[in-house]
């Protein structure tokens, strides 16, 4: 036989070098980069945040130092006053700082004063100057008590309202305030106050001191300066109104820190437990010393989520996303491809394969017939008369020599049919054609070996009967059916052939009544080189292949053989085949 | 007046059954030309142009098909009738014949003489 069996599928060692690990490696090198993309994005915002803060913190720390410099200006102008003329009225320093629109021009500053450094025995004369100048009898140093050197409040312009009148508040008695003056007195600079309440105020805030001297005094070292020490001219600052006019910043909220009373660290100012803010969602991410005027504070940048744009922020975890989704889509698109692939060449290669089959079995066969075509072709001419006139038995022995030749042949082309069968090569041609007219051709091939063995053979069948199929292989079937009832019947037997069209199928019935199947035997009839023992199977020859190869052949044509049988009464072999027409085929629908 | 004898060429390389073919077609009346390949049966329709080629798929140097593309039966005034006789029976070959010009495919195993003799009438009547 010649049925080389089908490519097998793959293995399931190539599937996994093939398919699985390219997929994989696809997978694993987009996931990598979506990784490295996403890790990159993430350092990028977190740059932009830091950029973001960096500038808030820098504009913060300028805003602050801006305010408090601006602030000193005042001072400066106070202090220059007192340098220009011996003799400062409060006339003159009111009108001073009138021109300066203080209220809005400078924030947070609620008060501008002037306060000389005044010695025990000058106390009275003093408080005489005080009430003459502040146009105020009742004025006088206050807390009360005699102490070696005073600080009281001598002019005191008020810039903003629930500003209590200092006038004649010794300074010095707090020691916030005394160490604050004492530094700036030894430094020659503006100094700044730890945080104090304000005089009989409920607010408070830090007082900016510049110390005032003698002029013309020699200032080069501290003695000098403190011997040359007249008093100070001081700012009253409100660190509330100081620093929130000024830094409103959205997603941001801030801190300043700073010493209070005893040096203790404590908040001067926070953005947040104002109306609108909130700590809960802010937190810190950069703080920062500033100096300012002697004092060190440290201001504290509280961030919120979302100091960036949602865009901005949601970048990071969208480029994972869709790199994961990217992927995914990529290595089922690789999976897929090259799935196609590597069926497309299993395809190709089985393509191929099966033309090589179909070509081996062709030449094979060729090969076979050749031989037997002589054969046939010089027994046919002898019998022909072509080597002269023949005696009757010579004429006997030729046609066994004849019929075994056809025989051989008829085999040879069996065997091919079931090869190709077996490899799936077996092309059918539909067409149409008169299946009366084929009947009774293969009636008249068989005529004489229906007449040497006695059979009577009638044939019922309508004028014609139109059928679509592949007339090559309805032809073989009614061969072997034919032949087998001749072959199968005791000599002088009855063999029936009827043809009829039914409403839902042809059938073509061969009956003979011969020596019949048993029962049990019948199932062995369309199996591929099975005989079944019987008197002739014995005498006849036969390959075993004609009624699997009739019951293949049918199926093909979308029919089928059945058989009924009889040990000893005869069979029956029906060939169905199916009643195309549309007419029929609506009828059957209806019926359903 | 007799009609002139129909001129077929046996294009076949098995000996014993071109010399078959040629006995027979010759005792019904035919002249016949025998080819042993594709090539020599170009050769003998150079020298006469035959009305019936009787041709042989699987031979030797130039096979039936090669034959079929080199052959050139358009250009003549009358085109022979030409019958694949062969056992080969691939049907890609047999569709390839056709379309190349071939009016018929005979199973060389399945003719008798007589058989035979009916073939190339019936294709000469056509």
């Amino acid at each position: 036989m010649f049925i080389i069996p089908p490519i097998g599928r793959l293995l399931r060692r190539d599937v996994l070098l093939l398919q699985v690990v390219p997929t994989l490696v696809v997978f694993l090198v987009l996931l990598t980069f979506a990784v490295i993309s996403w890790r990159s994005a993430e350092t990028t915002l977190q740059a932009q945040k830091n950029q973001t803060i960096t500038e808030k913190m820098d504009t913060l720390e300028d805003t602050i130092k801006n305010r408090i410099q601006t602030s000193e200006v005042l001072l400066r102008a106070g202090s220059g006053l007192f340098d220009a003329s011996e003799g400062v009225s409060a006339h003159e320093w009111s009108q001073l700082y009138g021109k300066f629109d203080v209220q809005q021009k400078f924030a947070g500053v609620s008060a501008i004063g002037y306060a000389p450094v005044v010695q025990a025995p000058d106390k009275a004369a003093f408080e005489t100057v005080l009430r003459a100048e502040n146009n105020n009898p009742s004025l006088s140093i206050t807390p009360p008590g005699d102490r070696p050197l005073y600080v009281p409040i001598m002019y005191f312009e008020r810039f903003r309202t629930n500003t209590s009148n200092a006038l004649g508040f010794d300074m010095y008695t707090d020691p916030s305030r005394r160490e604050a003056m004492d530094k700036a007195a030894d430094t020659g600079k503006p100094f700044m106050s730890d945080k104090v309440s304000f005089f009989q105020s409920e607010s408070s805030g830090v007082i900016q001191y510049m110390p005032v001297y003698t002029q013309n005094a020699p200032l080069n070292t501290v003695a000098e300066r403190r011997a040359a020490l007249r008093g100070y001219v001081f700012a009253s600052i409100r660190l509330n109104e100081l620093f929130q006019q000024s830094i409103a910043a959205n997603n941001f909220e801030f801190a300043v820190k700073g010493p209070g009373g005893s040096h203790k660290q404590q908040t001067l100012f926070s953005t947040m437990g104002t109306q609108g803010h909130s700590a809960d969602s802010a937190k810190l991410v950069r703080s920062s010393d500033v100096d300012v005027l002697g004092q060190k504070w440290e201001v504290e940048l509280l961030a919120k989520e979302n100091i960036v744009s949602a865009t901005d922020n949601e970048r990071p975890s969208t480029i994972l996303t869709a790199g994961i989704a990217i992927s995914l889509i990529a290595s089922v698109a690789v999976y897929l491809l090259i799935q196609f692939r590597t069926r497309s060449f299993a395809l190709g290669e089985e393509r191929k394969l099966q033309q090589a089959k179909d070509e081996l079995l062709s030449l094979a066969s060729h090969q076979l017939r050749t031989p037997a075509t002589g054969v046939k072709q010089y027994i046919g001419m002898v019998l022909d008369g072509f080597g002269g006139r023949l005696l009757q038995g010579q004429v006997k022995l030729l046609d066994q020599a004849y019929k075994s030749n056809e025989r051989q042949l008829q085999i040879i082309n069996e065997f091919l049919y079931v090869a190709k069968l077996g490899s799936g090569s077996l092309t059918t041609t539909k067409h149409k054609f008169n299946l009366v007219s084929v009947m009774q051709d293969v009636v008249e091939e068989m005529a004489s070996e229906v007449k040497e063995k006695g059979h009577t053979l009638n044939v019922t069948a309508p004028k014609s009967l139109e059928l679509e199929a592949d007339e090559h292989s309805i032809r073989m079937i009614l061969e072997n059916l034919l032949s087998n009832a001749i072959k199968y019947t005791p000599d002088h037997g009855h063999i029936t052939v009827n043809i009829k069209k039914h409403s839902d199928e042809i059938r073509v019935v061969v009956e003979d009544d011969g020596i019949g199947i048993a029962k049990k035997d019948t199932a062995l009839l369309f199996k591929q080189f099975s005989r079944i023992p019987n008197e002739f199977s014995i005498n006849i020859s036969g390959s075993g292949i004609g009624l699997y190869l009739s019951q293949q052949l049918a199926e093909r044509n979308g029919g089928r053989i059945t058989v009924t049988s009889e040990l000893g009464e005869g069979s029956a072999f029906t060939l169905h085949l199916p009643n195309k027409s549309v007419k029929n085929l609506t009828k059957r629908l209806k019926k359903s | 007046m007799k009609k002139a004898a129909k001129k077929v060429l046996v294009v076949e390389d098995e000996q014993a059954l071109s010399a078959a073919y040629k006995i027979i077609l010759e005792s019904a009346g035919y002249q016949v030309r025998t080819a042993f390949d594709g090539q020599e049966a170009l050769d003998e329709i150079a020298k006469e142009d035959p009305d019936i080629i009787l041709l042989d798929l699987k031979m030797p140097r130039m096979d039936g098909i090669a034959f079929l593309e080199a052959y050139q039966p358009q250009l003549l005034k009358k085109k022979p009738k030409i019958v694949v006789f062969s056992n080969f029976d691939l049907q890609d070959e047999i569709d390839r014949a056709f379309s190349l010009g071939a009016d018929k495919y005979v199973l060389k195993a399945w003719a008798a003489p007589k058989d035979l003799l009916k073939i190339v009438s019936e294709i000469d009547r056509d």
